[in-house]
């Protein structure tokens, strides 16, 4: 009879049902996810019975793959590098489909799949830009005291970078977390002033009265993180790859913070909202562009965003690699954000109109009026991780190829069907494969 | 539409979104569109957008990460499957 294998441990478990907290104690105890559920989860539950239970949040967040042998066996595992180290080809390892929760007999055969739900109430068809700021203030407020009852006793890190996104949550968690630091990204070479992003950390972490700590490296320490980001990120893309680095600096001066016997850290992200209201662009560093973006309407470059979350691990899988579990506030107003009006995407200024009407006077001003700028690219264009790779020769080619030969893969023919538009081979663990129409 | 058709608009698509040479001896129906450097994962994505578009179909995940899905011939060919079905209740309706 074809038997289930479970190879290493399933990623950190940290969603909300609308009310409570979702997180590793229960999934490790077979306990099965709620119906409604946001927020990273994904894993493979042994049975009492016999059976495997797998499931995976809605955005897909949480990771899973699987695999099948010649005889029939299902193997499953959180990394597709797992299971490459079990015996498996990259070409042959799909991720289980994104919110659903499916129930395997023994044999690997299908006993049943049921769809994850939003966790909470969507806003109104014709609700306004207030309502919905309203409405997502609410759900953050709500998830964030939530994850706060859950780990009283555990020391909450945020990762600031002094943009609206994490510095609302700034605003928002110091309420509701009595032990919450700061952590500020920079590169620090010798001779290199601090970035106009850790000024506007530093300054508003006064301002708020959050205690902050300095995630600094040099570019060679930077560098030195990429095996892991291209492992845990399960991504070779180079915009990943690059914000996957910054979170593995971060991870790193988190991790090194905590003493040894402490009860494992909380890090808070305000990531998502660059997807939810299609704040990226491509980039130019030394007259090649980087980044770049489908040529598609705004409405379906939203869509190509928020159904890539489910490909790539740059944060919950890159936190996890140094211990961390991630809580991603903005996951638990995902649906909220996709109401928003059309015609507010495209405004200029989007992000700034909507976070007026979450926090509004709450954020400082200095906080709106700043430029938008990434970790990626650096205030100077010689200064973030983009160039820090490109300076080295460490570019898209040469991270397909590192990913390609840490996963143990001949022809690199294979990561085009591992990843393709944007979405990693997905299929059900019985061999039938899933289709958008299903999700 | 026939698959003949549907892969004449796909190609005067892909000839002109990625800037394909009407003389490139490489360029054909039949080449592989990535392994080759013709179509980047974004590209795929504009791609899937024009079929949408044009085709009004939904391209699965088991067809678009098939072999076949690499082609235009064969991307023609998975359009046209998707198509039939359409196609013959249309047929159907109209007799």
């Amino acid at each position: 009879m074809p038997r289930i294998e479970l190879f290493g441990e399933s990623d950190p478990v940290l969603a909300w049902d609308g009310t409570a907290i979702y997180g590793d104690e229960a999934a490790l105890a077979g306990e099965p996810p709620p119906a409604r559920l946001e927020g990273s989860a994904a894993a493979a539950q042994p049975l009492a019975s016999g059976q495997v239970r797998l499931f995976r949040d809605r955005l897909g967040l949480g990771k899973l793959f699987w695999a099948k042998n010649a005889g029939g066996d299902l193997a499953f595992a959180s990394q597709p590098l797992k299971l490459v180290r079990a015996g498996y080809d990259l070409g042959d390892i799909a991720a289980a489909p994104r919110g659903r929760v499916i129930t395997l007999d023994a044999d690997g055969s299908l006993a049943s799949v049921s769809a994850l739900k939003p966790a909470g109430p969507t806003p109104a068809v014709s609700a306004s830009v207030a309502q919905i700021g309203a409405h997502i203030r609410e759900a953050l407020d709500a998830y964030l005291a939530a994850v706060a009852t859950a780990y009283p006793d555990r020391r909450a890190y945020l990762c600031l970078s002094g943009g609206l996104d994490s510095s609302t949550i700034a605003v928002l968690a110091r309420r509701h977390f009595s032990a919450l630091t700061a952590v500020s990204f920079d590169i620090a070479d010798a001779g290199r002033a601090p970035s106009a992003d850790r000024l506007a950390a530093e300054r508003l972490c006064a301002d708020l009265g959050v205690p902050m700590i300095e995630a600094n490296v040099t570019t060679e320490e930077l560098i030195s993180y990429l095996d892991t980001v291209l492992v845990a990120g399960i991504d070779w893309r180079d915009f990943n790859v690059h914000c996957g680095l910054v979170n593995a600096a971060i991870a790193d001066a988190i991790a090194q913070s905590s003493s040894e016997g402490d009860p494992p850290p909380i890090v808070i992200t305000g990531d998502l909202p660059n997807e939810l209201l299609v704040d990226y662009q491509p980039e130019v560093y030394k007259g090649a562009t980087y980044y770049g973006l489908p040529r598609v309407d705004v409405a379906k470059l939203r869509s190509v965003l928020v159904d890539g979350l489910d490909t790539c691990h740059r944060e919950v899988g890159v936190f996890g690699a140094f211990g961390l579990s991630v809580a991603q506030p903005y996951a638990a107003c995902v649906d909220a954000y996709l109401s928003l009006p059309a015609s507010l995407l495209a405004e200029q200024d989007r992000k700034d109109h909507l976070v007026t009407n979450i926090v509004g006077s709450e954020l400082p001003a200095y906080i709106y009026e700043r430029p938008k700028l990434r970790a990626q690219i650096g205030d100077t264009h010689d200064k973030g991780t983009l160039a820090a790779c490109i300076d080295r020769g460490i570019d898209g080619s040469w991270l397909r190829g590192r990913f390609s030969a840490l996963h143990g893969v001949g022809e690199e023919r294979a990561l085009d069907r591992f990843i393709r538009a944007g979405r990693y081979q997905t299929a059900m663990p019985t061999g039938t494969t899933t289709t958008e129409e299903d999700q | 539409m026939n698959t003949s058709n549907i892969a004449l608009k796909l190609e005067s698509f892909t000839r002109k979104s990625f800037q394909i040479a009407d003389d490139d001896p490489d360029f054909s129906r039949s080449v592989h569109l990535f392994e080759e450097g013709y179509v980047d994962s974004i590209g795929v994505i504009e791609m899937l957008t024009f079929i949408t578009e044009t085709f009004g179909v939904q391209i699965p995940d088991d067809a678009l990460q098939s072999d076949g899905f690499a082609t235009i011939d064969g991307m023609a060919q998975v359009i046209a499957e998707l198509m039939a079905p359409a196609d013959a209740k249309a047929a159907v309706t109209a007799s």
